[in-house]
């Protein structure tokens, strides 16, 4: 067997720098292999999260079949309550632009069949909807205009600008379009954008208070869309992740609230930087030294276990795997290895910074065909950080640590650093392969399951 | 059976010259079909006589079951076999994937074993755009490209275009070019002009119509010069031009 095609970190930043083709930098022209979720269903990444977490908001997935399927996955989720319509347009519908009698027909099928009143109605297009330009805007006011409910839309499809950005994210940025500015503002109201329900809520309102923050929401602390109009008279909105910084741009142009963008940092530096930044926009000073105190703590006590442990990062979930990379370097970890997807001139400050502390780091592309086979081995590394899963051994001879998932605040952090401890407190014993499940299953044409 | 796909700048008279081809050739003795891929449905109305054919487009619209043969073609003059593909609403949908549609639902219902043609005329919309408006050279349905052009200077621009599409798929097992009509528009030096871009091109030039007002008056009355009369020197020019398809 060929050797995986791999080079140096200290290599890559010379070809990023030098503006040269990088050989095994491949372009997304195969399903990404790094797309391997965690859990199938709602434990995954994509379908947990859902804009239809307010109870009188519904949304319409207007699709062509395939795209349909995508969709209904996209938008379940624990936050569903049910309120989701899928409209599936065939080719005929799509190329002789009969979007509008449909969508409309949709709309009144919609309403007739919620027993409880609906304030608001998003449509989830598709890219082909996108790349035709239907003209949804006008469809949306159309709706707003007849129907009496507030509409808005964007385009789910990966195809057009802003992408590869999830579906999801698209959903939870169109969301924020449903909202009407309020009669008054109120001083001690912050928004945090991206999340619809955030495990960061609780230290932001903690942190916050002094600053004369009462309250950090998301769109989901809301019992209704009216309700959640709210929203557009706080004094500042805090965007995590950048999914929706669209729509933070959208609302500081139309009601003029600053916003400041989180990345999903776990690294205690920037979430420090953050928290300047937020301080600086709330006119004071945030006092976040006990936390990074608590967190410096941990993962100083957290290090001495990781002695003789190396570590190799991936792109699993689409975790940007050089942040990844340095933020655990920060946190004192042994980073050997990584499995880029796919590399541009944007992550060369991120490679830089790794090559000059760790020049030697080998760095893999995960979808060059020479990895097709390929299988780490535990002498190459022995914590996996997000690798994807056709590279690792199936008998635990490599632990797989959690996934970063957002960061932005200290309490994630302490929470993913105890998650990790308790992987690394289990014992490495190799275990038995999983025997094949005798029965797998199918879909037949019909659409029915059947086992065989 | 021979397959053209008729292509060239808007307004340059391709309907009118593909119209007058098939009564031409229907004239000769050939089962005719010819297909009008345009959104704005007017390709076959000097062969139609004033009957109303309803598009591909327009059926599809209104029906929610697929058409049958009858529903989409009519039989106009000299027995040439009419279809319109039609398109979406001007500004809405995408009219070159209708064109793909229409193209499509006809292999579906096997038009060319149940009418034998021995000709099949594609009377395209202007340039080659988008990849639906070069469906009839890619896709296996026309066999040889014929451009028009007057010698005015975008009309030219649009048949070199038309050229590099047809070129561009030279290494495939696709359409190539049959060669380009003169449409008399009677600027200067025309013929000198398109001779030049023919010998440029490397392309045959087939034939030369003489601009005449017999076309436009025959067309109000639906129809084509050669039904109207054929002893005219344009029904003449336009029949060796047939004569050259053969």
């Amino acid at each position: 067997m060929n050797q995986p095609y791999s080079l140096t970190i200290r290599q890559l930043r010379d070809l990023l720098e030098k503006r040269q083709t990088i050989p095994g930098n491949l372009y997304e022209n195969a399903e990404r292999k790094v797309l391997c979720y965690p859990d199938d269903g709602d434990g995954g990444l994509i379908p947990t999260t859902t804009p239809l977490c307010i109870s009188n908001l519904s949304t319409l997935m207007v699709s062509p079949m395939g795209c349909g399927i995508h969709l209904t996955e996209t938008g379940r989720g624990p936050l569903d309550v049910g309120r989701a319509w899928l409209l599936r347009l065939q080719e005929r519908d799509i190329v002789l632009g009969r979007q509008r009698p449909l969508v409309l027909e949709a709309v009144e099928t919609i309403l007739a069949q919620t027993s409880s009143p609906l304030e608001g109605l998003l449509i989830s297009a598709t890219c082909l909807d996108g790349l035709l330009a239907t003209d949804y805007d006008a469809l949306c006011r159309e709706i707003q205009r007849r129907f009496s409910i507030r509409c808005a839309f964007d385009y789910m499809g990966p195809l057009l600008k802003g992408s590869p950005r999830q579906a999801e994210t698209k959903m939870i940025s169109a969301c924020y379009g449903l909202l009407r500015p309020c009669s008054s503002t109120d001083p001690g109201l912050v928004n945090l954008l991206g999340p619809l329900r955030s495990s960061q809520a609780a230290e932001l309102n903690t942190l916050l208070a002094p600053l004369g923050v009462r309250q950090v929401c998301c769109l989901a602390d809301f019992s209704s869309l009216s309700a959640a109009d709210a929203m557009t008279g706080a004094r500042l909105n805090l965007v995590l992740g950048g999914g929706a910084l669209w729509s933070a741009r959208e609302m500081q142009r139309k009601w003029g609230i600053p916003y400041v963008s989180l990345s999903d940092a776990y690294d205690p530096a920037a979430i420090a930087a953050h928290y300047r930044e937020i301080g600086l926009a709330l006119c004071g000073t945030v006092d976040d030294r006990f936390l990074r105190h608590q967190v410096a703590q941990r993962a100083a006590c957290l290090a001495s276990q990781l002695e003789g442990q190396s570590c190799a990062v991936g792109g699993k979930n689409d975790v940007p795997c050089f942040s990844a990379a340095y933020t655990l370097l920060e946190l004192g970890f042994s980073i050997t290895t990584l499995f880029a997807h796919h590399v541009t001139g944007a992550d060369l400050p991120l490679v830089r910074a790794l090559a000059d502390r760790v020049p030697h780091m080998r760095v893999y592309f995960d979808s060059h065909p020479s990895l097709y086979r390929y299988q780490a081995t535990p002498e190459e590394f022995t914590l996996s950080f997000g690798v994807p899963d056709p590279f690792l051994p199936l008998d635990g001879s490599i632990r797989r640590a959690p996934i970063l998932r957002s960061g932005a605040t200290y309490g994630v952090v302490l929470r993913y650093l105890d998650e990790l401890e308790q992987v690394l407190r289990a014992p490495a014993v190799p275990r038995t392969l999983p025997v094949p499940h005798p029965f797998r299953r199918v879909w037949n044409e019909a659409g029915c399951e059947r086992r065989i | 059976m021979k397959r053209y796909a008729i292509y060239g700048k808007g307004g340059i008279g391709k309907s009118t010259l593909t119209c007058a081809l098939s009564a031409a050739l229907a004239q000769m003795g050939h089962r005719v079909l010819q297909i009008g891929c345009d959104p704005k449905a007017d390709s076959t109305a000097s062969l139609l006589g004033g009957q109303a054919l309803t598009p591909v487009a327009e059926y599809l619209r209104t029906h929610e079951e697929p058409p049958c043969l009858e529903d989409i073609m009519l039989q106009g003059f000299g027995g040439v076999y009419c279809v319109e593909s039609g398109g979406p609403t001007p500004g809405v949908g995408c009219a070159g994937r209708g064109i793909l549609m229409t193209l499509h639902l006809l292999d579906e219902l096997r038009v060319v074993e149940r009418l034998q043609p021995d000709y099949i005329l594609y009377d395209v919309l202007g340039d080659v755009v988008c990849g639906g408006f070069a469906a009839p050279i890619r896709e296996h349905y026309a066999d040889e490209v014929l451009v028009v052009t007057s010698g005015e200077k975008m009309s030219l621009f649009a048949a070199n275009n038309i050229v590099q599409a047809v070129r561009h798929f030279s290494g495939e097992d696709y359409a190539s070019m049959g060669g380009v009509i003169l449409n008399r528009r009677n600027i200067p030096n025309e013929l000198e002009l398109v001779s030049e871009f023919v010998q440029t091109a490397q392309v045959d030039l087939l034939g030369i119509v003489p601009r005449d007002n017999h076309i436009p008056q025959y067309e109000q009355l639906n129809q084509t010069v050669i039904q109207g009369d054929p002893q005219l020197p344009v029904s003449q020019a336009i029949l060796e031009i047939a004569r050259k398809l053969q």
